[in-house]
C-alpha cells in the first residue's frame, strides 16, 4: 500500500500531468512558454524527490496522533464531512448542507451536545444566509428550504 | 492626494479601520487563524463598501491580526500567528513573572510606534518608488519578477530545488485560461469556468484557510490547553513609559530593520522578529536576559514585526509584488476591486490609494489605543474550543470560495488547493514561491511576449541598466545561495513551508 508521501507524489505528478495532457492535446506547444515551464517541472520533480528522500524509508507523513486510530478516523471524518457537504450543497441548498456540515464536523471533533449545537447552528446558518442573500446580494445555492424562505421574504416585502 | 487624505479621514473610513483592527485582533488572537486567513475570508464583505474603505478594513485586518497574535503569545505562550513566536519567548516569560500587563503594554506600544512609522514611510516612499517604476519597460519587469522569485527561493530554508519547483508550478498554474497572445483557451479542458484563469483567491483560501482548519481540527483532537497565568494589575502607566523610553534606540532599530526586510519580497512579518531579535541580542548589554523575559527583546521583536507589515505593502502597491503571504492575498483583494497593483495605481486611482495610506496610519493609532487600554479583554477569546474554531474556519472557507464568483467550481478548486498544499508539504516543497509564481505568472508572460519583440539582441539591453542590474543580482544571489548551501549553511528564514504548516 502506498504511504502518504507516495500519494503526495502522485498528486503533484498528476498536477504536472494535467499540463502535459494539455500540451499533448495542442493547447500549447512544447517550445512555448508553458511548454518550457512544464519541461522544467518534469525534470526537477524527480531530482528533488530522489535528493530529499533517497536515504529515508517511506513513512506516514502525518505524525502519530494521541489516541491512535480513533483520532485518525475522527480527522478523516472531519474532512469527509466537508467533502460531502460541498457535494450535496447544489441539491439540498446552502442552509441544509451547511447546517449538516457544521453539526457533523463538531461531532467528529468531539463536541457531542447535539441538542445544543443543532438549534444554535441552524439559527446562525439561516442568519448568514439572510445576510449574504439580502445584504450582500450574493445568490447562494438554493434548495426547497431556501425557496420557502425566499417566498417568505417576498410576502413580507409585499406586506401580505 | 488631498482628496484621498480627506476620504481616508471620513467617519466611515475611520469606522472601517477600527472594525478591521478589531476583526484582525480576533483572528490573530485565536491560535490557528492568521492574517492571511482573515483577509481571504473578509474579501467578500468589502464588496459592500466603497473601495477605499474596504481596503482600509483589510489593512486593519492585516495589521490587527499580526498584533493580535501577540496577545495569546504573551498570555498563553501560544503564538496566535507565526509572527509572534519571539513575543511568546519574551512576553510569556514576563507574564509568568507577574508582568503580563506590562508585557501587553510594551507589545502594544512597540507595535503602535513601529506601525505608525511604517505608515508614514508607506505614504512618502511608495509614490517615489512607483514613479521610478513608471520608467520600467517589459525587460525591467521581467528582471524584477525573476529577482522576486529568486530572492524567495534563496531565502527559504527548504531545499533550493523544491523552492524552484514550487515557483515553476505557480507560473504553470497561472497559464491556465486564455492565451494572452492568441486569445485562445489553454489548459481549460472544456471547463468554461477556467477560461478566465484559475481563481487565485480560491486557491489561496485552500492553501491558507481550509488546510489550517484541518490542522486546528487535529489540534482539537490532541490538545487541551489551559493557562495558569494570573493577570496582575498596573504596569501600563509610568512603568510602561519608563521602560519604553529606556529602549528608544531598540525601538528605532527594530522599526528600521523591520521596514527594510518588509520591502524585500519573501521576508514577511513571520521571520523578521527572529532576525531583529538575534541582531539586538548581539549588541545588547542584557544579552543574557534574552529569551527569559527581556523587555528589550520584546520591544525589538514587536516593533520590527509591525514595521514589516507597512514595508511589505510598499513593493505590493508600487510594483505589484507581494512581500508576504498575507500581502499576496491582499493583491487578490485589490485586483477584485479593480485596482491593479503597480505604478499606474497612483495615476489611475490616486484618491483610493492615498485614502488607504491615511487609513493605514489610523489603523496603527487604533491598535495603539486598543492595545494600551483593552488588550486584556481579548483573553476571553481563548475560551473558544479548537473544535469550534476548526469547524467555522472550514465553513467560512467554503463560503468565501463560493462567494468570489457565486460558483461551486471555485469551492472545488479551493479543496484541490488544500489537498495540494498538504502534498507539497509532504514532499518538502514550500507554498510561498508557488503563490508568488501564481500571482506574478500572467504579468510575467505578458511582459515576456512584449520583451521578445522589444529586445532583439544583447545590444538592445545596453541602455537598460535596471534590467541588467536586477538580472545580474538574481544570478549572483542564486550562485551565492548554491555555494553556501553546498558548504552546509542553511538560511534562517524558516517561513512556513505551506499554508497548512504555518501553525507549527
Amino acid at each position: 500500500m502506498l504511504g502518504a508521501r507516495s500519494l503526495s507524489l502522485v498528486v503533484v505528478a498528476g498536477c504536472i500531468a494535467f499540463f502535459a495532457a494539455g500540451v499533448a492535446m495542442g493547447d500549447a506547444r512544447i517550445t512555448s512558454y508553458p511548454g518550457f515551464l512544464l519541461a522544467a517541472a518534469i525534470v526537477i520533480l524527480p531530482i528533488h524527490v530522489v535528493g530529499q528522500f533517497r536515504h529515508e524509508t517511506e513513512r506516514a507523513w502525518l505524525p502519530k496522533l494521541p489516541g491512535g486510530r480513533a483520532n485518525h478516523l475522527k480527522l478523516v471524518a472531519f474532512g469527509a464531512v466537508w467533502l460531502i457537504a460541498i457535494w450535496i450543497m447544489p441539491f439540498t441548498g446552502f442552509i441544509v448542507a451547511m447546517t449538516l456540515g457544521v453539526c457533523a464536523s463538531l461531532t467528529a471533533l468531539g463536541i457531542h451536545r447535539l441538542y445544543l449545537t443543532v438549534p444554535v447552528v441552524s439559527v446562525v446558518v439561516v442568519a448568514i444566509f439572510a445576510l449574504i442573500e439580502r445584504v450582500l446580494y450574493v445568490p447562494m445555492p438554493r434548495g426547497p428550504l431556501e425557496d420557502a424562505i425566499g417566498g417568505l421574504f417576498y410576502r413580507m416585502a409585499q406586506g401580505s | 492626494m488631498i482628496e484621498g487624505i480627506i476620504v481616508g479621514l471620513e467617519p466611515l473610513a475611520l469606522l472601517a479601520a477600527v472594525v478591521g483592527v478589531l476583526l484582525g485582533i480576533v483572528f490573530g488572537a485565536i491560535p490557528g487563524l492568521t492574517a492571511t486567513l482573515g483577509i481571504a475570508l473578509l474579501v467578500p464583505v468589502t464588496f459592500l463598501m466603497e473601495t477605499a474603505h474596504g481596503m482600509i478594513m483589510l489593512g486593519g485586518v492585516y495589521a490587527g491580526a499580526i498584533y493580535g497574535g501577540s496577545i495569546t503569545a504573551i498570555l498563553l505562550n501560544i503564538p496566535g500567528t507565526p509572527a509572534s513566536v519571539v513575543t511568546a519567548w519574551e512576553g510569556h516569560a514576563m507574564a509568568r513573572e507577574g508582568d503580563a500587563p506590562l508585557a501587553l503594554g510594551l507589545s502594544a506600544a512597540s507595535v503602535g510606534v513601529g506601525g505608525l512609522i511604517s505608515g508614514f514611510v508607506l505614504l512618502w516612499l511608495t509614490p517615489l518608488l512607483a514613479s521610478v517604476a513608471l520608467s520600467f519597460g517589459p525587460p525591467e519587469y521581467l528582471a524584477l519578477i525573476v529577482f522576486s522569485l529568486v530572492i524567495v527561493c534563496v531565502m527559504l530554508s527548504t531545499p533550493l530545488l523544491g523552492n524552484a519547483l514550487a515557483a515553476l508550478l505557480g507560473l504553470l498554474i497561472a497559464t491556465v485560461g486564455t492565451n494572452p497572445v492568441t486569445g485562445s483557451s489553454r489548459f481549460t479542458f472544456g471547463f468554461y469556468e477556467l477560461t478566465g484563469g484559475v481563481g487565485i483567491v480560491a486557491i489561496l483560501i485552500g492553501f491558507f484557510c481550509m488546510s489550517q482548519a484541518i490542522l486546528i481540527g487535529w489540534a482539537a483532537l490532541t490538545q487541551h490547553q489551559k493557562t495558569d497565568i494570573v493577570f496582575g494589575r498596573g504596569g501600563t502607566g509610568g512603568a510602561l513609559v519608563k521602560a519604553l523610553w529606556a529602549r528608544a534606540g531598540t525601538l528605532g532599530r527594530g522599526t528600521g530593520i523591520g521596514l527594510f526586510l518588509g520591502i524585500l519580497p519573501a521576508i514577511g512579518p513571520e521571520t523578521t522578529p527572529l532576525t531583529t531579535h538575534a541582531v539586538e541580542r548581539r549588541f545588547s548589554r542584557e544579552a543574557d536576559r534574552f529569551g527569559k523575559g527581556s523587555k528589550t527583546g520584546l520591544v525589538v521583536a514587536e516593533s520590527s514585526m509591525a514595521a514589516n507589515v507597512g514595508g511589505s505593502l510598499i513593493p505590493l502597491l508600487a510594483l505589484g509584488i507581494p512581500g508576504s503571504g498575507a500581502a499576496a492575498v491582499f493583491v487578490g483583494a485589490l485586483t477584485l476591486h479593480g485596482l491593479k497593483p503597480g505604478p499606474l495605481l497612483f495615476v489611475e486611482h490616486p484618491q483610493s490609494i492615498y485614502a488607504f495610506f491615511v487609513g493605514f496610519i489610523v489603523v496603527y493609532l487604533t491598535i495603539l489605543m486598543i492595545g494600551l487600554f483593552a488588550a486584556r479583554f481579548f483573553a476571553v477569546l481563548l475560551k473558544i474550543p479548537n473544535a469550534v474554531v476548526a469547524t467555522f474556519v472550514a465553513a467560512f472557507s467554503v463560503l468565501g470560495a463560493y462567494a468570489i464568483n457565486n460558483t461551486m467550481f471555485d469551492v472545488w478548486v479551493m479543496l484541490g488547493a488544500t489537498l495540494l498544499s498538504f502534498c507539497l508539504a509532504a514532499l518538502r516543497i514550500p507554498i510561498l514561491p508557488l503563490v508568488l509564481g501564481l500571482i506574478l505568472g500572467l504579468l510575467f508572460e505578458e511582459n515576456l511576449v512584449v520583451a521578445q519583440s522589444v529586445v532583439r539582441g544583447p545590444e538592445d539591453l545596453i541602455d537598460r541598466p535596471i534590467a541588467i542590474g536586477l538580472a545580474l543580482l538574481s544570478v549572483a544571489l542564486l550562485a551565492i545561495s548554491i555555494v553556501r548551501r553546498k558548504r552546509g549553511f542553511k538560511p534562517r528564514c524558516s517561513v512556513p513551508a505551506s499554508g497548512g504548516s504555518s501553525r507549527e
